[in-house]
């Protein structure tokens, strides 16, 4: 009976070792922990910039949502990631191009440099970390499902706990290489959970994948497609979704990250170009999605609905090396959100008072800043659930308002830095507004709505005040191609 | 973004014409496509679809054209 957790356990101390013998040599400086000095080849980008995309959310998240709510979740989900790609494929390589020529590695790090501002840097920084900081408590409630089929019952406080202390040891050791070798290791255990999960659903319901939809068809139409009744809440909500999502996805500030880790422009362009190619992992999860629909009623919590089909069918070992795989989706998403979080805090905020600090010192202040944040996500987990869970749905809206602010940044020449800074703010402001009076006109998506009043505020703000000759100089920089 | 229209309409315009503008015309589960409802098909089918118009907005980028020139000359100058 101890099969299941023994193995998960193996599993996470590897992981542990994959992040120590990723070091290669001493970490010397803070740009090392939060970029890797850029040495990233395209096999490590890749696995780095799926490592957050695809995890837990994916494995537990989207059967579970199969489950309760059907197409009308999925079709977004999917559409959302998809377009992203598409815009990634124009900002990434400039953001990359920008923190090559100005030593960046953090978001605040490439709004302060285009407009030789501190005061946005710190700005940017402090948005970035209140929204980001949320992820973690997401991360935390997966792991909470996990350990429910490990075999024998663990305290979900201890296991935050222990997930912290591994997510630490990984930012610990190597930064940014830790969590890109461990992103490796957690991928293949992830696609073999999700091969198993879709190989039981297959193999179990007479008549293969094609039966399950059909079944789906016949006894659950309205999850098989988005419902267009009503219009306002169903349709203009998902596609403005869609849209609103797509172009989010890269503001997350540990998407820069990943950014800055790249060797090359090119790298990063082609990169962009393989993404797409991996979502064919979707249509696994989806199906066994459908098959737990099928085959299991009335579970309180959707989420379960993949372990609690597998849990039943496969041997125990296997079921070990599947949740070692999702615990190691946990961890490894909890290290990806902390360390922008050490980063913005560290070099943009504490930069800000303490200039003159050196490397060996701000790696330390990192390990200190990691370790608060860790400490604090599990402190607000563990005694004040429902705060978090207000400020999750608020972050990916908060999150995206730096959307027009980059593409000003990457494209504007004339932008200015109270154009952005404003437009930032009031895109802060409205989503707030939005949130907690819980009103949205037409039934779009309000994050949507927040971007329109944000591009709006830069517009007229940028106008109103007077050209900056170095913005506008370091504008045309960015756009002198790097050729390496 | 000079020189680079048909690679906007290659990696952005086409996919997002795909997934969002045609969305009221997929939606719908039948016909089966393999086995599976025509929205879950048309999706999928996107996943490669979107790749396949990224790599031919790849290919004619002039940007990435320079990139890949001067990797090239590089190379052969350091033979």
């Amino acid at each position: 009976m101890y099969t299941t957790l023994i193995i998960c356990a193996i599993i996470v101390l590897i992981s542990v070792f994959v992040s120590y013998y990723s070091r290669r040599g001493s970490v010397k400086s803070l740009d090392d922990v939060l970029t890797g000095h850029r040495s990233f080849g395209a096999f490590i980008l890749f696995f780095v910039s799926v490592g957050e995309i695809y995890g837990i959310g994916t494995m537990l998240g989207v059967p579970g949502a199969v489950y309760s709510k059907g197409t009308n979740y999925t079709l977004w989900f999917m559409g959302y990631i998809l377009l992203s790609y598409c815009v990634g494929y124009f900002l990434n390589p400039l953001i990359w191009r920008a923190g090559k020529k100005a030593n960046l590695s953090t978001n605040a790090d490439f709004f302060g440099w285009r407009f030789g501002s501190k005061g946005i840097e710190v700005l940017v920084a402090i948005v970035g970390i209140a929204f980001v900081m949320p992820w973690a408590q997401m991360n935390f409630a997966g792991l909470g499902i996990v350990i429910k089929y490990l075999g024998i019952p663990i305290d979900y406080a201890t296991a935050v706990v222990i997930a912290s202390i591994v997510a630490f040891l990984y930012i610990g050791i190597a930064g940014v290489r830790s969590t890109a070798w461990v992103a490796v290791m957690k991928d293949f255990l992830m696609i073999f959970a999700i091969g198993v999960g879709a190989y039981v659903a297959a193999s179990h319901m007479p008549g293969g994948a094609s039966a399950i939809y059909q079944g789906v068809l016949e006894q659950f139409p309205k999850h098989l497609v988005v419902d267009t009744v009503p219009w306002t809440k169903n349709v203009s909500f998902t596609l403005s979704t869609i849209v609103f999502q797509s172009v989010a996805l890269y503001m997350i500030p540990y998407t820069f990250q990943y950014v800055y880790t790249g060797a090359s422009e090119e790298i990063v362009r082609r990169n962009q170009i393989i993404m797409p190619l991996y979502m064919f992992m979707y249509p696994f999860v989806i199906l066994a999605g459908f098959y737990g629909l099928l085959t299991i009623h009335g579970l309180k919590n959707p989420d379960e609905a993949f372990l609690m089909m597998l849990s039943t069918t496969i041997p125990s070992w296997v079921m070990g090396i599947i949740a070692g795989g999702m615990v190691l989706c946990a961890i490894l998403a909890l290290a990806v959100v902390v360390l922008p979080v050490g980063g913005l805090f560290t070099k943009n905020i504490l930069g800000f008072f303490k200039p003159n600090a050196s490397q060996s010192e701000l790696v330390k202040w990192n390990r200190v800043v990691t370790a608060s944040a860790l400490i604090i996500s599990v402190l607000l987990t563990l005694f004040w659930p429902q705060l978090m869970l207000g400020v999750i749905n608020m972050s990916y809206f908060g999150i995206a308002q730096f959307f027009p602010g980059v593409v000003a940044i990457l494209f504007w020449k004339r932008a200015t830095k109270w154009g952005v800074g404003a437009g930032l703010a009031a895109g802060i402001i409205c989503v707030i507004a939005f949130v907690s009076s819980g009103y949205a006109p037409y039934g779009l998506n309000k994050g949507f709505i927040a971007i329109l009043v944000n591009i709006a505020v830069l517009l007229a703000v940028t106008y109103m005040t007077p050209v900056d000759p170095e913005a506008v100089r370091r504008c045309e920089l960015l756009h002198e191609e790097e050729l390496v | 973004m000079k020189g680079r229209f048909w690679t906007v309409i290659f990696v952005l315009v086409i996919p997002y014409i795909a997934i969002v503008a045609l969305f009221p015309w997929y939606n719908r589960a039948e016909p089966f496509v393999f086995g599976i409802p025509f929205v879950y098909f048309w999706i999928f089918s996107w996943f490669f679809l979107t790749s396949l118009c990224m790599y031919i907005g790849w290919r004619i980028d002039p940007v990435s054209i320079r990139a890949r020139a001067y990797k090239k000359a590089q190379q052969q100058g350091g033979k």
